[in-house]
């Protein structure tokens, strides 16, 4: 028999040349950390990095944070420093891929435009609560409560028309976010800001042609909610409104203020904090789907409203920022929130 | 350089004695010189190799940079703190306070861990928020408790400084940048390698490096009785995972793990630290509410302070007050006085 210090030892010895075997190579005892696909590229290994920390579906971490709470009295041991150390190869594996060429290439400053010929079609979004206009500053009621909205933001992104054609199976058109003069805006996202009045209007580059909705995500796409942010410019910079100070990815919408009930004289904090963590690995964007007939025109705005009523409904009955702000990507879509106002809905000259 | 012989000659003419000593010893007129004190260095016997991405390659010249920024209390807005205020080379780079004190005086709200063989580690912060060593040296700049000052800010107080702008320039080619900003600090964090502890000794052979509590602690350890190995695992004493272990108790602002998962099986997990240089780095726990490893031990042997959600390992420790002291004594022989005094990780004051 041996004694417990011995088995320790042979425990600690197993571990130790275990670990030694993963080194420098991706282990094969933790697939789940390997970058899918061809692994070389940004996006792949920024997805593993991703699934690495975990969420509970597809996340190597997720997974291992299930077995850690069952406890796993006996093999613990032998298997576990070897998968920890697969992780940590491939993690860091993937935090190079991600940061050196692939911060750029995968989530490049400049995309490659989705459309080389078209019209800079601008659109205004125009606030309202109840359909009435709302400014910045204006304290509303919801419920019982005098609501002000003191901050608002949130990313759009992934932009894509319904063409006039559809009915007859033709595909949307992904389309870019510009700047007026058709530059593609930076890293292809838009960052609404409650602060600034020139953010309340976006442009896309529109390919000439009939269209009868448009689909497009309140949030980043994957590619670029991971990389290192440090790298990176307005709005993905460190220091963008949108960065978790604690953690890795951005907050795709982010909105607070101060609610006062009549019980309680002192203003209360609404806060909803939504997005996907870049360690969940998950993507997370809200996808808007707005009906509305146009034909791009240069020089002619199209009016969007964003009704405020609901999404501050939401915020201020969820007690927790973080779950009311996941709530709210998962309900946007269901909320009429962004749509094109009455006066757009002219059936273009056919 | 003759120095360094001599230290050489020491080290092999007396077994007892460490390069620790004797760094202390030539600490008064040593200014830690490159060549003297690398960073960079093999990884301790047994020890896989140090990872590092492919992308920010480890090097002297980083490392040292990010040396350099990690003592710089101008990233502070303050100029008040620097990662070093709080990261105590002493205490294995951790805080003797259960929460560390932010500019203008601003408390935090989690115990500074403790930075120790992080290059092996897979995420960061106590519930795993960031996943790389470079973008965790972001958060400490911009948290508002912290050093409270946008990154690009911080970094842009740098630009102009002859010092700075030739220490990056040797690491990366470039003057100061966000970006390289971190890969520096990520670099030098990385270089923070312990793995000259008694116990090592032991495990290379050396059977009189551990006493009889030691041996009687280790064993405890590793069995089913303390239960410490199923989170405490291989070459870094940790499984690199989260694990609730008792601590958290419902109505506890910090949800640990949760947070970041969005998943309430995740509630009150928290990472689990490696435990080398343990006996140093008091207190203990996300929260710093254990002051000594004996309340730590008590802590287990009572299994944890009655939380639903506590993990069952905890709930299966059996440990009489004997044997907490032995796993006391046994968590003693994890300090590698070599790391804690190293001269390489001084700040250096020269000019």
């Amino acid at each position: 028999m041996p004694t417990r210090s011995q088995r320790g030892l042979r425990q600690f010895s197993r571990l130790l040349a275990a670990s030694a075997l993963s080194v420098g190579c991706s282990s094969p005892a933790e697939p789940a950390a390997q970058p899918p696909g061809n692994g070389t590229g940004g996006m792949g290994a920024a997805t593993a990095g991703s699934a690495n920390a975990g969420d509970g579906n597809a996340g190597a971490a997720g997974v291992a944070g299930a077995l850690g709470a069952s406890g796993n009295p006996q093999g613990g041991a032998a298997g576990e420093p070897v998968a920890g150390m697969g992780a940590a190869a491939g993690e860091q594996g993937a935090a190079g891929s991600a940061g050196a060429a692939g911060t750029t290439a995968e989530c490049a400053l400049t995309p490659d435009p989705q459309v080389t010929s078209g019209i800079v079609q601008r659109f205004e979004i125009e606030l309202t609560f109840d359909g009435e206009p709302f400014q910045r500053g204006d304290v509303v009621t919801v419920g019982d409560a005098e609501l002000s909205l003191t901050t608002f933001l949130f990313f759009l992104s992934q932009v894509s028309l319904v063409p006039r054609a559809a009915m007859q199976g033709v595909a949307d058109v992904p389309v870019d976010l510009v700047d007026g003069n058709g530059a593609i805006e930076p890293y292809g996202v838009h960052l609404f800001d409650l602060e600034t009045t020139d953010s309340y209007s976006f442009n896309l580059n529109v390919p000439v042609g009939q269209y009868d909705g448009m689909k497009l995500a309140v949030g980043l796409p994957v590619r670029c909610n991971s990389g290192n942010p440090a790298d990176r410019i307005a709005p993905l910079n460190a220091s963008s409104p949108m960065n978790w100070v604690w953690g890795f990815g951005y907050m795709f919408l982010r909105l607070e203020g101060t609610s006062t009930v009549p019980a309680n004289p002192e203003p209360q904090p609404v806060h909803a904090h939504g997005g996907a963590l870049g360690a969940m690995g998950t993507t997370g964007e809200a996808l808007l789907s707005l009906d509305g007939t146009f034909a791009p025109a240069a020089n002619s705005p199209i009016v969007l409203r964003m009704e405020l009523r609901p999404v501050l409904e939401l915020a201020a009955s969820q007690s927790d920022h973080l779950a009311g702000g996941r709530a709210m990507l998962d309900a946007l879509p269901t909320l009429d929130f962004l749509a094109f106002t009455e006066a757009q809905l002219v059936e273009p000259a056919q | 350089m003759k120095r360094v012989l001599i230290a050489s000659v020491l080290l092999t003419a007396c077994d007892g004695s460490t390069a620790a000593d004797l760094a202390d010893a030539n600490a008064v007129d040593a200014a830690p010189s490159e060549a003297d004190y690398p960073l960079v260095r093999d990884a301790p016997r047994g020890f896989p190799q140090i990872p590092t991405p492919s992308d920010n390659l480890l090097t002297e010249a980083k490392a040292r940079l990010g040396k350099q920024l990690f003592f710089e209390k101008r990233l502070s807005r303050t100029s008040e703190i620097s990662c070093g205020s709080c990261h105590l080379q002493d205490k294995g780079f951790s805080d003797p306070n259960p929460y560390s004190t932010g500019v203008e005086g601003r408390i935090g709200d989690r115990n500074a861990p403790a930075l120790i063989n992080l290059a092996y580690t897979t995420s960061f912060f106590w519930d795993g928020g960031v996943t790389s060593l470079e973008d965790q040296s972001i958060a400490p700049v911009q948290n508002p408790l912290e050093m409270d000052l946008a990154l690009e800010d911080a970094v842009a107080r740098l630009e102009g400084d002859t010092r700075y702008e030739q220490l990056f320039d040797e690491a990366f080619g470039t003057g100061p940048t966000p970006g390289n900003y971190t890969r520096a600090v990520g670099s030098f964090v990385r270089t923070l390698v312990s793995g000259n502890s008694r116990y090592d000794r032991y495990l290379a052979g050396e059977s009189a490096a551990l006493n009889e509590a030691e041996k009687r602690g280790e064993a405890l350890f590793m069995g089913e009785e303390g239960e410490c190995f199923h989170c405490h695992v291989g070459f870094n004493l940790t499984n690199d995972r989260f694990a609730h272990n008792g601590t958290f108790v419902d109505g506890d602002d910090d949800v640990g793990r949760e947070r970041v998962t969005l998943n309430q099986a995740d509630r009150g997990r928290f990472k689990v630290p490696t435990l080398r240089n343990v006996a140093v780095s008091a207190p203990y726990m996300h929260d710093g509410s254990l002051a000594t490893l004996d309340d730590v031990l008590a802590h287990y042997a009572a299994h944890g302070r009655g939380d639903r959600r506590t993990d069952a390992t905890i709930l299966s420790i059996e440990l009489s007050s004997a044997q907490q002291h032995d796993i006391v004594a046994f968590l003693g022989a994890l300090t590698d006085d070599d790391f804690l005094s190293y001269a390489g990780y001084r700040e250096d004051t020269s000019e």
